[in-house]
């Protein structure tokens, strides 16, 4: 009886081992491709939301403690980590892109732009008029950098930021470059000019709301305005350099969240965190270091455009990016730690200081207008911004290659336009700027490269009624990597039917054979539905580097039954 | 009766599975129907108009996630609620700019003036209210009191660093009074017992005045005088007896109320440190030669002889090590004593950590200790440091002739020390020495 009962029990538990190989071999085999369904257009027409009220040290709160507790004891998103199954982004299509939306509009990764529209960045002006007065409306004294928000003599409103007497040029220049940058890339960003201006044309206007050192809230005076005049730093012909920044179009809504959705927008209908715009961020933000990521220096404007009224999402403020803190040089540990980052506290105290961080090497800064940016030490993939992101904490790979790509698509010409355009007085600052701005864009380019398999661009071409898949190697395209020293080797699918094992290929075209011909039955097996049959087209990677094959990129193409016409159907990675 | 008594454990099993379900239904089911329920609400509120369509949220948790989460869910529940309440209360309580303006209450739009709470672990919770550059750069006048249930009393006045001709002579004076009603007192010698512990009560008044003379920015030679007062009563512990209980007023000098004594001194000050608050390199050294003679009577008398030397060295990137050795030498005059309580004593913040305060006494005493500096965090000005140290020391009544390497007493430690370039915030420190562990925090001294 025990025998039988034993007997039992070990085929019981090889039924159960059969079953679970089966389930993880069935979960191997072949998926069919199917392309995600399209974002629907989230700039429709909506009522009026709400303004959001923000406060940054709940902000702190949430992000430093509540969000991190509910992150630990997730089981399924830690489950997800450790098998390297991480949520992908929701709103990508089946190229792995996102669509226009009011959240990011495709630019120069895209579709590369010129040097002018780069320049011009977002900006639709000339900026503030400096030959007229400016009416002073509001103003800042608290904090080490004050600050106005002024009326032009056109009637347009802008805020004034200033410099640190200590770091001329550098908050301002940081600002100018970084807006440029981050519109470029297809961010909806302020208009932002650097400007220079006599103190004199600046007029005090009626009950101007002031809040002064003491953070107490008053009427601004002359006197009030004098104090902070002489507060700053003044170029040689009595002007002040400044960034004017212009108020945004719409009606102000508070600032988005980077978890969840925005409850009273009615477009808003993905959680922020799965938006692959913003996981793919983390990559830009990493290249710029901008490190004050916080939910404050965003803002939802409510505007109404092709006569649609919705909520557009800005990303404003970037006074604490490259080697600027704003109101005094970035502290070194920033960008590699979050403010209180118990991992790192943790760290820092019981190895005992033996463990010498990167930037901890790093000697004074060469030029106060730069501060404490540099590419040197320098590691894509370890930035921390000062408080957690949840939307950057929910990257994964293909988020950040999507982000690499933007950064990417800079080209030295650009970036040194775009220098130029924060008007530093020292040119070796500027030629500075321009070289770690480079260098960390390479930076970038070879570690995500190396990470997803950076082939792009697919196209399907027709030569002699022969096709050919195109497409472009991204590490090569960007002077990463030499053609001579990268391989691709491919396998092509018809359904589950191998056709070509494992071919090595030494340019970037695929011959796409004659599918009917090589295999009849599996064409007229896959050629079931009106679309035609389902090719897929995997390549692997190969460089003299490293010697490893990378992970594949797969390709799906469909043939059309009356034509005989490919096409694309998309892409995995 | 013990089938029977089962049951009802059955039954809330099944409760409980019942209401877990219903709370699983709930979770995935709410969200749809109630933001169903809220597009209708805003439908029919407009029925004259065309009704938009929005699309459906989409969902991003699936349900076997939901259920996987669930355990995780209830554990990080009470944190999550406790933070989620600090997060709805901040902003009812906190407006931009206002944790800015209460500390700028208490401080002067220059910075000079202000008011600071601060804590120690001898005198307790306080507050000190200070004004610098009154008269000249770097002088201070400070009010500092400080109060505790248990009877601690604490309340100084001081004015420090006042020119006198140019930059070279200042002067100091203070005024302070204090009562610790729980000090301890284990014997005289290097050979007490721990469980001959203690305790007394020491009321202390003074008033101190001081003369410095800078022949150089970074050295000044000091000449003081200090008249003091001192009662001693038996503690207030109920752990340990009191000092009356145990030891005759004869035996044990000093032991008795309102000893009043002058003391005078002359005392030489080298400072080379490259920074107050987090130095890495230079040396502190202190040496003074002091006379005490008791003002109403002929009971109390001595010379003393001191050094305490500092050595901040920078090894590698901000991380630091600093060396310290101390002595003093007490001579007491003829026919006079030492009152306990001014005989040289180890185990203190000041000396070896891991012991309680006053745990040795004698008329010498030799001291030396090792600290190691590292960064751990910095924010703007602030920066904290963690540390590990171990001191070693023994007390004598001659230690010229009798330092015996087996009388040494150690202790090891970690601290860590938040500090600015030009002062210490907060310092806490654990110690283990054999006899126990010891905690200090001090804050805003």
């Amino acid at each position: 009886m025990m025998a039988t009962n034993h007997k039992r029990t070990i085929a019981s538990m090889k039924l159960y081992a059969l079953a679970l190989v089966i389930l993880l071999t069935g979960c191997a085999g072949r998926h069919p491709f199917v392309s995600p369904p399209p974002m629907p257009d989230d700039r429709q027409d909506i009522p009026e939301p709400r303004m959001r009220e923000y406060n940054w040290v709940s902000d702190y709160i949430n992000k430093q403690a509540t969000y991190q507790i509910s992150q630990v004891f997730q089981l399924s998103r830690q489950a997800r980590k450790l098998s390297g199954h991480s949520k992908e982004a929701f709103n990508v299509n089946g190229f792995d892109e996102v669509q226009n939306s009011s959240w990011f509009t495709n630019r120069n990764a895209m579709f590369p732009m010129t040097i002018e529209e780069i320049i011009r960045g977002p900006n639709r002006g000339t900026g503030p008029d400096t030959r007229g007065k400016w009416i002073v409306i509001q103003a800042k004294a608290e904090g080490v950098t004050p600050g106005f928000t002024i009326k032009d003599s056109r009637g347009d409103r802008y805020m004034i930021k200033f410099d640190p007497a200590t770091n001329p040029e550098m908050a301002s220049g940081a600002d100018i470059i970084c807006t440029k940058l981050f519109h470029a890339a297809g961010y909806n960003v302020p208009e932002d000019y650097l400007t220079f201006f006599h103190p004199e044309i600046l007029e005090l206007g009626d009950d101007v709301d002031f809040v002064d050192a003491k953070s107490k809230e008053r009427y601004m005076n002359e006197k009030d305005l004098q104090n902070i005049l002489a507060r700053l730093h003044r170029l040689p012909d009595g002007r002040i350099r400044a960034v004017a920044s212009k108020y945004l179009a719409g009606i102000p809504k508070g600032p988005f969240a980077y978890r969840g959705v925005r409850k009273d927008d009615p477009n808003d209908i993905l959680d922020h965190e799965h938006r692959r715009e913003l996981r793919g961020l983390f990559v830009m933000v990493e290249w710029l270091k901008h490190t004050d990521m916080k939910s404050g220096n965003t803002f939802d404007s409510y505007v109404t455009e092709d006569g649609k009224r919705f909520i557009r999402h800005y990303l404003i403020d970037f006074g604490s990016t490259l080697g600027s803190g704003a109101f005094i040089a970035m502290n070194v540990r920033d960008g590699h730690e979050n403010t209180i980052d118990p991992h790192a506290l943790l760290f820092n105290t019981v190895t005992l200081g033996l463990v010498v961080h990167d930037y901890e090497k790093k000697g004074p800064f060469l030029y106060p207008s730069i501060a404490t940016f540099q590419s040197e030490y320098f590691r894509p993939n370890t930035f921390k911004p000062l408080i957690p992101n949840p939307a950057f904490e929910e990257r994964t790979d293909r988020d950040c290659y999507w982000g690499a790509k933007q950064v990417m698509s800079f080209t030295d010409s650009q970036i040194d336009a775009v220098v130029n355009e924060a008007k530093y007085s020292n040119s070796e600052a500027a030629a500075y700027m321009a070289r770690i701005l480079k260098e960390r864009r390479d930076k970038i380019g070879r570690y995500w490269f190396n990470r997803v398999n950076p082939l792009d661009r697919f196209s399907v071409d027709v030569h002699e009624a022969k096709y050919h898949l195109k497409f472009m190697d991204l590490a090569v395209e960007y002077g990463l990597e030499s053609v001579e020293s990268t391989r691709y080797r491919y396998s092509l699918f018809l359904g589950n039917t191998c056709l070509i094992k494992d071919q090595i290929l030494t340019d970037t075209v695929v011959d796409i054979p004659e599918i009917e011909r090589a295999d009849p039955q599996s064409a007229q097996a896959n050629a079931g539905d009106e679309s035609g049959p389902i090719c897929e087209i995997v390549i692997h990677t190969q460089r003299e580097s490293n010697g490893r094959w990378s992970k594949p990129t797969r390709i799906y193409l469909t043939r059309d039954t009356i034509s005989g016409k490919f096409s694309l159907l998309g892409i995995k990675r | 009766m013990l089938f029977s008594g089962k049951r009802p454990a059955h039954r809330m099993t099944r409760i409980c599975l019942i209401l877990i379900l219903c709370f699983f239904t709930f979770l995935t089911v709410t969200p749809v129907s109630l933001c169903q329920f809220g597009t209708e609400t805003s439908e029919r509120e407009n029925e004259d108009e065309p009704i938009p369509t929005y699309p459906e949220k989409i969902k991003t948790r699936q349900t076997w996630e939901t259920i996987v989460d669930f355990p995780g869910w209830l554990i990080q529940m009470p944190f999550k609620l406790l933070f989620k309440g600090f997060e709805w209360l901040v902003p009812r309580f906190y407006v931009p700019g206002k944790v800015g303006f209460i500390y700028d209450f208490f401080t002067s739009d220059d910075g000079r003036r202000a008011l600071r709470p601060t804590v120690s672990t001898r005198s307790g919770p306080g507050l000190k209210l200070y004004q610098k550059d009154l008269l000249n750069e770097g002088s201070k006048i400070s009010m500092r009191g400080a109060a505790y249930i248990d009877g601690r009393r604490k309340a100084q006045l001081k004015c420090e660093h006042f020119s006198l001709f140019r930059d070279r002579l200042y002067t100091d004076i203070s005024f302070a009074y204090w009562k610790r009603v729980n000090e301890s007192f284990f014997g005289i010698g290097s050979d007490t017992y721990r469980t001959d512990r203690t305790s007394f009560m020491q009321e202390h008044t003074e008033a101190f005045f001081r003369l410095r003379f800078y022949p150089h920015p970074r050295f000044n030679i000091a000449t003081a005088a200090l008249i003091e007062n001192n009662n001693i009563f038996d503690g207030t512990s109920d752990d340990y007896p009191g000092i009356y209980e145990v030891f005759d007023p004869g035996s044990i000098p000093g032991l008795e109320n309102r000893i009043k004594l002058v003391r005078s001194g002359l005392s030489l000050h080298y400072d080379s440190r490259d920074a107050i608050g987090g130095a890495l390199s230079g040396q502190l050294i202190d040496a003074d030669v002091e006379f005490a003679r008791q003002i109403d009577g002929r009971a109390y008398g001595f010379y003393k002889l001191g050094f305490d030397i500092r050595q901040y060295i920078h090894l590698f990137h901000h991380r630091r090590l600093v060396l310290r050795m101390a002595g003093e030498n007490t001579q007491p005059l003829t026919d006079h004593r030492v009152p306990f309580y001014l005989l040289s004593e180890l185990g203190r913040r000041e000396t070896i950590r891991g012991y309680h305060r006053g745990r040795f006494r004698d008329l010498d005493m030799l001291l030396v200790s090792t600290e190691y500096h590292w960064p751990v965090w910095s924010r703007f000005d602030f920066h904290l440091d963690a540390y590990i140290f171990a001191d070693a020391g023994q007390v004598a009544d001659d230690l010229l002739r009798k330092t015996q390497f087996s009388n040494f007493r150690g202790s090891i430690g970690f601290g860590l020390r938040l500090w600015k370039p030009d002062e210490e915030v907060l310092n806490f420190i654990v110690s283990r020495s054999p006899e126990q562990f010891r905690f200090y925090l001090t804050a805003g001294i």
